[in-house]
């Protein structure tokens, strides 16, 4: 292979070549090679091989399914209970999300799966108690909880209301909303945790990326209670201590932060 | 003879390899070979001659087969499938060999090398031609040959690959690209 000498050459030059933008290709490679043509013509026609190559080689990987990334998680083309699993939405610190649909064919149905990634010891008990809780959170603007359990592998999971829409933040400034507007919306949210504290429940993350706006402008705040599933010892009352965070730093209420009990208070109705 | 069933010994032994024991590759090696053979002699018995064989989903199927999964992790699949993506590779090139030496090749069998099709026409020319491309390569670029080797016959993602090879998923991801564009260039030549 003639090329071979030259490979340490190439490769430098070549890489860098795809950093580029299109139009500033030619002029770096002239200037890279400075005046060597059997380099320029090497490099020229390894870059048009690459534009040919698109998905040479990697049909095949295509179509496996996902790394287990961990020892108890699903994978794709597996079940849930009645509900088919179809692809990973979301991962974060309380687990993954995955878009699914019930397989039964009792009814269509699109659901988010969240699979809860969890060490403690207990937590499906817990999170049968919790659940019955959090599935009487009942308001237009709180993404419903439908089921929950644990799968076969002792993964807890829930099922809640798939919502298709997009985090508030970036939905204000997409639609450039007015002040009016946003604040609207904000009386929104506000409306939906108030009812929520009103059932004892805290979400101890809210934050942008929890509360979605759907196409038709309905607001939704996901993932009631979920992050204090993930700690120990709140089963009897609903207070958020510090040194348990499984909550998202840069929205964490100061309150939880200076180790305060943050108990809510039922108003009689 | 060792009657233990292989789904036990597989995954003690990739345990016992990534924990540093180098042995438990010797013995992890024959064992993941069968297995493959098996497969693929199988696929190659009963597929009819213009399906095509795809090697990544044999590995896969392997590790479905051979390992206890719940106790596998991610880690462990990486390097499985890294052991694999070799055997796998001088499976189907031995394959290919007979079958180019039998003339005849009533159950000739093809590999996809890409969606399009690129070599549609031909059969198991194809992947002896890859062979020898990705030996040539490995003469004066072995960790690209060995990446092709992983990516293509292993089926492994750019960041189990990164696993194997213990570099960044960028560095894979940057030295792929002049692999397979020079790959291309070699079997598409004339």
């Amino acid at each position: 292979m003639k090329q071979n000498h030259r490979w340490r050459e190439i490769e430098p030059i070549f890489d860098e070549i795809l950093e580029l933008p299109a139009p500033d290709r030619a002029a770096f490679l002239a200037q890279a090679c400075d005046g060597d043509q059997t380099l320029q013509h090497e490099v020229e026609s390894l870059l048009a091989a690459h534009q040919q190559a698109n998905g040479f080689l990697v049909a095949s990987t295509a179509k496996l399914p996902p790394v287990q990334t961990h020892p108890n998680s699903v994978t794709v083309a597996q079940r849930i209970g009645p509900y088919q699993l179809h692809r990973e939405i979301a991962q974060g610190g309380v687990g993954t999300v995955w878009l699914a649909a019930r397989a039964d064919e009792q009814y269509q149905q699109q659901v988010a799966i969240k699979l809860l990634k969890t060490e403690n010891p207990g937590i499906a008990q817990r999170l049968r108690h919790e659940r019955q809780i959090l599935a009487d959170l009942n308001h237009p603007n709180i993404a419903r909880l439908l089921d929950g359990g644990t799968t076969d592998s002792g993964q807890p999971y829930l099922v809640m209301e798939y919502i298709a829409g997009v985090p508030i933040d970036a939905y204000c400034r997409e639609q450039q909303l007015s002040l009016r507007e946003r604040l609207q919306l904000f009386r929104t949210v506000c409306a939906a945790v108030q009812y929520a504290h009103q059932h004892l429940i805290i979400h101890c993350d809210l934050k942008p990326a929890n509360i979605l706006v759907t196409a038709d402008g309905t607001l939704k705040l996901l993932d009631f209670g979920i992050a204090k599933l993930r700690q120990p010892d709140l089963s009897q009352s609903y207070q958020t201590q510090a040194g348990q965070t499984p909550m998202t730093p840069a929205s964490k209420p100061p309150t939880p932060l200076r180790n305060c009990r943050c108990n809510v208070v039922r108003c009689r109705d | 003879m060792n009657t233990t069933p292989p789904i036990l010994n597989v995954t003690q032994l990739l345990q016992a390899w990534n924990a540093g024991d180098c042995a438990a590759l010797e013995q992890l090696i024959p064992l993941v070979h069968a297995e493959l053979h098996r497969l693929a002699a199988g696929y190659m018995r009963h597929q009819s001659p213009d399906q095509m064989l795809q090697a990544t989903a044999l590995v896969n199927e392997a590790w479905l087969k051979l390992i206890d999964w719940q106790a596998a992790t991610w880690q462990n699949r990486a390097h499985f499938f890294g052991v694999a993506a070799n055997l796998m590779r001088r499976i189907l090139i031995e394959e290919a060999r007979r079958q180019h030496a039998n003339k005849h090749g009533g159950n000739a069998f093809r590999i996809s090398l890409s969606e399009v099709e690129l070599f549609a026409q031909q059969k198991s020319h194809d992947l002896l031609a890859l062979d020898d491309a990705m030996q040539a390569l490995a003469q004066f670029d072995e960790r690209r040959s060995r990446i092709v080797e992983l990516r293509f016959f292993g089926g492994l993602s750019v960041e189990e690959t990164a696993e194997v090879l213990g570099v960044s998923p960028r560095t894979v991801a940057r030295e792929w690209r002049l692999a397979q564009a020079w790959l291309y260039r070699e079997l598409t030549k004339r």
